[in-house]
């Protein structure tokens, strides 16, 4: 599968016409990563914005350490196949704010970042696009959390 | 030296995977089950009070909440398979792939765990999980139909078919040399010849499909 037609599945790009979508497949390499290993880690700056190929990754936020308790991770997503990882190379301020670990063996098309940001500040038609996109991919994040806390709102019988 | 029962305990909200994970620790020779959860609350506070050697953990755990055990989230078999091997540094966790149902029933009896490791994954025994050194105890899991003829001893098809072309073949050239029956043992052999064509195929597709 070329680079192109994997972006043309993914959401964030599926409106772009073929050069376009050619202009962003040249900003885009594939990588591989092993089952275990971790993608990308919270507060490290935004260089990749990853589309999933292959695998799945878990999306982590680490809770602060408490006292005599070690590290907690929680797992607030699971990114898959055709799926974004790292939407923050594209957001102010370009730090990741959560933690990525494959869950399988993964291959991800990575999309530089910084390029990817003056290709969406030159060419307006493209900015747009994605950040529609971008803007589906957050507002379901969004209702997943609105979901949940309805969910926890219920159960403490808060409602 | 007597090697001791390593002790397991599994976690999976899915009946066939846990059936599956059942399997996988009865074929062994020196494993035991010592306790089974349904949720990551479960299984926390079972590896906490039973502190067992291995912890089998399906990746897609729910939390619950109250006590009707209300599932809050599916996809917590990660963060407990981590606080796991955090809070007891001496217990090996697997993390197991997820499994629909379909598959974990079509793997229930010849299931094998194996590590994924860069494009394959590896087989492994739960007995072996001490000399694989990986930090902090974390293992992220498959599991693959059984290899042909491996620690079961049991021979598959292909290579009985095989072997029965080769004994066909065998018994084609003993006809040919006693002059008696060569006409039809030269037929025998060719039949031997296709049997043994049929379980080489056989052998290469199950090679493949691994």
């Amino acid at each position: 599968m070329t680079a192109k037609q994997i972006l043309k599945d993914c959401v964030l790009f599926s409106e772009l016409n073929e050069s376009e979508l050619d202009t962003i497949a040249a900003l885009s390499t594939e990588k591989h990563y092993e089952a275990g290993s971790t993608m990308f880690s919270a507060s490290d700056s935004a260089e990749e914005l990853f589309v999933i190929q292959e695998g799945r990754v878990a999306v982590q936020m680490n809770l602060p350490k408490s006292a005599g308790q070690s590290n907690r991770r929680i797992t607030v997503d699971v990114v898959t196949k055709r799926e974004i990882a790292g939407w923050s190379a594209l957001i102010e301020p370009y730090k990741y704010t959560f933690t990525a670990i494959c869950m399988q063996n993964t291959t991800a098309l990575s999309i530089n970042g910084t390029k990817a940001r003056w290709v969406l500040r030159d060419n307006p038609k493209i900015g747009y696009e994605v950040m529609k996109g971008l803007t589906k991919v957050l507002a379901a994040g969004l209702n997943d959390t609105r979901q949940v806390l309805i969910s926890e709102r219920l159960l403490t019988g808060q409602e | 030296m007597k090697q001791q029962n390593v002790r397991v305990l599994l976690a999976s909200e899915n009946l066939g995977t846990r059936t599956l994970m059942r399997h996988i620790v009865e074929n062994e020779d020196k494993a035991v089950i010592v306790a089974e959860a349904e949720n990551g609350t479960r299984a926390l506070n079972l590896a906490r009070n039973m502190r067992p050697d291995v912890a089998i953990i399906d990746s897609y755990l729910p939390y619950v909440a109250g006590i009707d055990n209300i599932p809050l989230s599916r996809i917590g078999g990660l963060d407990i398979a981590q606080s796991i091997s955090e809070e007891i540094p001496g217990m090996r966790v697997v993390l197991l792939n997820s499994l629909n149902t379909s598959i974990a029933d079509r793997l229930a009896t010849n299931g094998l765990l194996c590590r994924e490791s860069q494009a394959t994954c590896i087989p492994f025994k739960l007995g072996d999980l001490s000399s694989i050194n990986e930090s902090p105890g974390l293992i992220f899991a498959n599991v693959t139909p059984q290899q042909e003829s491996t620690a079961s001893g049991k021979t598959s098809l292909s290579s009985k078919t095989l072997l029965a072309g080769i004994l066909t073949i065998i018994a084609g050239w003993f006809m040919v040399l006693t002059m008696f029956l060569a006409v039809i043992g030269a037929y025998v052999i060719a039949a031997g010849a296709v049997i043994s064509l049929i379980g080489l195929a056989g052998k290469l597709v199950s090679k493949l499909r691994n």
